[in-house]
């Protein structure tokens, strides 16, 4: 193992999704019943992974923070995977006004510009959270309120048919308000670790961000899909107060690179239990997920310059 | 790893690892039907490191309440301490075990006989429910051995045993082993590397060659035990006699071909069996609803004669007193 990447893993598990395609799917889910967001055991397969975090923190730098972990650990696949060895990462998340969002990575080791350009492709394609972001992620509400009357559905309409406007009759969904332009701004730093581990500092609080074992982490944190979760929970919170459950499905075959599985969370479903607010005004996070959000990427090697 | 740095990613790489099981593991793995084996040293390493390997901190363990010796005190103690938290039920009972599956139980750990109660556990369908409920099956088949039962056919995830009665010939060799799938095992291996817990390549071909003779020596450990049963079941100051057999349990026929050669059974006046010794033991552990003056027999391969003769002189004392 190099650099805390388990290649071998990794490879084991593609094999085994090449032969068993159920082995790739995994449902991530979080619920926040407060301002701590509690991590939900993951399906796995056939399996189930339980681990006891919590998350708290402003929305947007959550976003932030899941992005930053996920691509310092997919540079660190990439890197060990050419044979490379990242000795250490650090990372600048920032998003500003529509449409600039990016990430920074300063990667020192044993690296070369043609490596890490190849690490900035991988990421591109690869990036579980980057491509969530980059495509268009629908997100689905559901209100339930306790007096039983009938859960309201939110449905995102798709960008195209915002202007086209009215409703089909008799549906009833309800419709968000349309999409404006994101306002967010926020700024992270992170200090890659090992492996899929970071350790991600917003303005006030830093958190652990890490994968469980079965994904060849260790442990010691939320992973970065369950960390984009959260900070959509804690978003559609701070809009209805009451319950709210944020589930999604991963098909792992396309971080992993099988030819048209998808790579993004699909199927995020919010479910507000009891919410205070009829309608949640779009977030900045909820904009940011359900409309493509072109993400820069630049990777340099400040710390060890090549030999000539 | 060859080839230009761009091109490809983790999917174009899946190519097999080469296989590096030793002869012991090999043999297992036939035994088994197994994907891939691993022998670990230390008679409770095998459960142990499948426990923590397939568990995450703040996950929720179903053990059997029947796991007795090294396994259970490991459970109780360090498994605990790392941030599990696990409940005891009777795995013969589904419905107990169904009510227990919450959202963080991620696995079930059972035996396959129960012991000293020598009660067969239906594995089939605690595999079925353990399917149905997205949760791993561990199941420790020490008790049968492969030659008798084959819980990975059955829908087992992952089958621990201590090697020491039976699979060793009672060579005494301080083993144990996992079998299954490889994406699991490569954990445990991965844990057991890290901590020395391979055993060294001597044990591990003693093993091999005693495995050999594994399906011969069950059979007569079968014959022995039902032997002996037959005969405490006549004796007048037996009280009850445990033991396992398809009268008991007509659904096992379809998954096994015998029951090892483990049995207990309790008098009507308490023995004094601590002064026996050998294959005659008093259980040391406790369990709900077991009889205090237990006497637990393991039966050997070689003859059921010489045990059946020692029975006889220790209830025929207990007649006298």
């Amino acid at each position: 193992m190099i650099a805390g990447v388990d290649l071998a893993g990794w490879r084991e598990l593609a094999a085994t999704v090449r032969r068993a395609s159920w082995e790739a799917q995994a449902t991530i889910s979080v619920s926040a019943d407060g301002p701590q967001i509690t991590v939900r055991p993951m399906l796995l397969g056939p399996s189930r992974v339980a681990r006891p975090f919590t998350v708290a923190g402003d929305p947007v730098a959550l976003l932030l923070s899941a992005l930053a972990a996920d691509t310092a650990a997919t540079v660190a696949i990439s890197l060990t995977r050419q044979g490379a060895l990242p000795t250490k990462i650090n990372i600048r998340g920032y998003a500003g006004p529509a449409p600039k969002m990016g990430v920074h990575l300063d990667v020192a080791g044993l690296v070369t510009p043609a490596r890490l350009a190849a690490a900035a492709d991988h990421v591109r394609r690869y990036s579980v959270i980057l491509r969530t972001l980059a495509e268009s992620s629908p997100v689905r509400l559901l209100l339930v309120t306790p007096d039983g009357s009938q859960p309201v559905h939110l449905a995102e309409p798709p960008p195209a048919s915002l202007s086209s406007g009215s409703p089909s009759p008799g549906s009833s969904s309800v419709r968000f308000a349309g999409s404006s332009s994101v306002d967010a701004g926020g700024e992270v730093h992170a200090v890659w670790r090992q492996g899929a581990r970071s350790t991600v500092t917003a303005a006030d609080r830093s958190i652990v961000i890490d994968r469980p074992k079965q994904l060849f982490g260790t442990d010691r944190g939320p992973s970065p899909e369950e960390c984009l979760l959260a900070a959509l929970a804690a978003e559609i919170r701070i809009h209805t107060g009451g319950e709210v459950h944020v589930s999604a499905r991963q098909d792992l075959r396309g971080g992993l690179g099988f030819d048209g599985a998808p790579v993004g969370l699909r199927d995020i479903l919010v479910q507000c239990l009891d919410p205070q607010a009829a309608i949640p005004a779009p977030g900045p996070v909820l904009e940011l997920l359900r409309q493509p959000t072109d993400v820069s990427i630049e990777i340099e090697n400040r710390r060890t310059p090549d030999a000539p | 790893m060859s080839g230009s740095p761009d091109t490809g990613w983790l999917a174009g790489d899946d190519r097999p690892a080469p296989a590096t099981l030793s002869g012991a593991e090999r043999r297992l793995c036939e035994l088994h039907g197994a994907e891939t084996a691993v022998v670990l040293s230390g008679q409770g390493a095998a459960t142990a490191y499948a426990l923590a390997a397939l568990t995450n901190p703040g996950g929720h363990v179903i053990v059997s309440a029947g796991l007795g010796g090294a396994a259970r005190e490991h459970v109780e103690q360090e498994f605990l301490e790392s941030g599990r938290t696990v409940d005891f039920v009777d795995c013969d009972d589904l419905d107990a075990v169904a009510a227990l599956v919450g959202p963080r139980t991620q696995l079930i750990l059972t035996e396959s006989m129960t012991d000293p109660g020598m009660r067969p556990i239906p594995v089939n369908d605690l595999a079925a429910l353990a399917h149905s409920t997205d949760l791993l099956l561990v199941v420790d088949n020490t008790a049968l051995s492969p030659a008798q039962l084959r819980p990975l056919d059955l829908g087992a995830t992952v089958v621990v045993e201590s090697c020491t009665p039976y699979l060793d010939d009672q060579a005494g060799l301080g083993l144990s082993t996992v079998c299954g799938p490889s994406r699991p095992l490569r954990r445990i291996g991965a844990q057991a590397a890290r901590t020395g817990g391979r055993p060294d390549p001597w044990s591990d071909r003693m093993l091999a060659q005693a495995l050999r003779t594994l399906d011969l020596r069950m059979a007569a450990h079968h014959r022995h035990a039902d032997e002996i049963a037959e005969y405490l079941r006549k004796h007048p100051a037996v009280a009850t006699v445990h033991r396992a057999g398809f009268d008991e349990a007509p659904w096992a026929v379809e998954t096994h071909t015998g029951f090892g050669g483990l049995l207990s059974f309790t008098t009507h006046v308490p023995v004094d069996a601590a002064r026996t010794g050998g294959a005659i033991t008093v259980p040391a552990w406790e369990q709900p609803g077991l009889d205090p003056h237990l006497v637990r027999v393991a039966a050997g391969h070689d003859d059921a004669a010489s045990l059946i003769g020692r029975l006889r002189a220790l209830l025929s004392e207990e007649a006298a007193a």
